[in-house]
């Protein structure tokens, strides 16, 4: 008999008894981390604190926080390049994947094979709840280099039993032409670099792409499958369910969207224990309704361990648990921006996903954007780029008229919007930066 | 689930532990043993992990 769960025990356990187990194995990573690691000892003992201290949940918050900044100063020092985070000796090692390093060095990432083993095992829980089974031949349209982004997938996907095709070194043409050769029934990538694949497909090729046998998509490293307009765009390029996942490098594969998309993604709280706290104050967010950031632990990654990670992003819990059956609490909407992006113009806060929100709302606009926050003299100016598609331009003037209002209306600011011709602007493969703060740089 | 159907599946999984605990013994100069069963205990730990249990203890392994 065939079920909806990829682990009908613990995503559907009782939230008191997932509770009791998250509780243990947070308690169990502590001491790990304590007795294994020069710096995360370091950094505890300097808190006054040691492993027996955590007995109840009240206790979880006295644990020191961990971000990019310690991560990397964990990694100062021997053994090279882990330094003294590593739990492990470094011949367990066996994998080595890093992060994107936009903000500085990167972080390193050691992994055992069984710490390799339970990163698959994380993504495993993500295709089997969006439908992924053994009949898949499921495209892998990605350049598997130093970064994890679907490494751990293809691996999963592996697992179910699927028929894994590797995109590595192709083309973005030439991956569209060996998914409608093969028949792929799935895929996966960033937003961006899929609906870059559709416009390919569709203008450089004379391919439509909602006519290739795709039935599902998941995406990850960008928020866009949660930005409903973002998602939209997606599923009328590919006529395809999309579906979201967020995860990251030092994290792992934390959550996911299920097949009854019900607006949020679950927590993997079998595998990880998230918490959320106020941007400002750090008060711990319990009740859904209330956005903060989220900090989180991964309880089965042991050679270089994530616990109580600051990752900046942003996330509210739903309300509503979901009608999948499983007891794993959602998280509304998705990743909904990160606390460093979040930033004030004009007096107002602004939110970058509520820029993509809008434009991907407009079907006469391409996918590809660029906004630019300047200072000139003492006034503020965002700039926004465009690109109309094939047959807008003669509507050009309503257009933007349409655009500035909905984006005065949905982010309280006024835009300077300027009109460039399509497949101008920059195209991304991987991490879109459509959003420039140049008043950090002058 | 059923307390006892995840109790018999728990004793599998302890067996299983034990057994590729003893052939990582028996395997000891053996490369292709020897690697092959730290692959199955990875395995293993991922089907403890599976049924909730905690993995990896400082205790068993300092």
């Amino acid at each position: 008999m065939e079920t909806p769960y990829w682990n009908p025990y613990l995503e559907t356990l009782a939230p008191e008894a997932l509770r009791d187990i998250q509780l243990r194995k947070f308690r169990n990573m502590v001491a790990w981390a304590y007795d294994r690691s020069p710096y995360y000892r370091g950094l505890y003992q300097e808190a006054g604190l040691e492993p027996g201290d955590i007995r109840s949940w009240d206790d979880i918050s006295k644990v020191p926080k961990m971000d990019k900044t310690r991560l990397k100063e964990g990694q100062e020092g021997d053994p090279f390049p882990y330094g003294r985070l590593l739990c492990q000796p470094i011949e367990e090692v066996a994998e080595f994947r890093q992060t994107s390093g936009t903000t500085g060095k990167p972080v390193y990432q050691a992994d055992s094979w069984a710490d390799w083993e339970w990163w698959s095992e994380s993504w495993c829980y993500i295709l089997w709840s969006q439908g992924y089974r053994a009949r898949d031949r499921v495209f892998f349209p990605f350049g598997y280099n130093v970064f994890v982004a679907f490494w751990a997938a293809h691996y999963a996907a592996e697992r179910l039993g699927c028929e894994v095709v590797p995109g590595g070194v192709l083309d973005t043409a030439a991956r569209v032409l060996k998914m409608q050769e093969l028949k792929t029934t799935a895929m996966m990538g960033t937003p961006t670099y899929l609906l870059n694949m559709a416009d390919v497909a569709r203008n450089r090729l004379g391919i439509s792409p909602e006519n290739l046998p795709i039935e599902r998509i998941t995406c990850a490293g960008e928020p866009g499958a949660s930005i409903p307009a973002t998602k939209k765009r997606l599923e009328d390029a590919w006529g395809a369910k999309v579906f979201d996942h967020a995860g990251a490098t030092e994290i792992g594969a934390w959550s996911y969207e299920c097949l009854e998309q019900p607006g949020g993604l679950h927590v993997n709280e079998g595998l990880f224990l998230v918490e959320i706290e106020e941007v400002d104050t750090g008060a711990l967010i319990t009740a859904p309704g209330r956005k903060g950031k989220m900090i989180i632990t991964a309880f089965d990654r042991f050679a270089q361990p994530c616990i109580r990670f600051d990752s900046k992003d942003i996330i509210e819990w739903q309300n509503e648990f979901c009608p999948c059956g499983r007891t794993y609490r959602l998280i509304k909407g998705g990743v909904q921006g990160r606390s460093d992006d979040i930033t004030k113009v004009k007096g107002v806060l602004l939110s970058p996903s509520a820029i993509e929100e809008v434009v991907r709302g407009f079907s006469e606009l391409s996918s590809e954007y660029e906004a630019t926050v300047e200072r000139i003299g003492d006034n503020e100016k965002i700039t926004l780029k465009i690109e109309l598609v094939p047959g807008a331009e003669p509507q050009e003037k309503d257009i933007l008229a349409r655009l500035s209002n909905a984006l005065r209306l949905n982010t309280n600011l006024g835009y300077a919007i300027e009109v460039h011709p399509l497949g101008s602007l920059p195209r991304y493969e991987v991490k879109a930066r459509r959003f420039k703060d140049l008043r950090k740089i002058h | 689930m059923e307390t006892e159907r995840l109790d018999e599946i728990r004793e599998s999984v302890e067996n299983l532990t034990r057994a590729a605990e003893a052939l990582l013994i028996q395997a000891d100069g053996f490369p292709s043993l020897q690697q092959n069963t730290k692959r199955i205990n990875a395995c293993i730990r991922m089907m403890q992990i599976a049924l909730g249990q905690v993995t990896m203890t400082p205790e068993r392994h300092s």
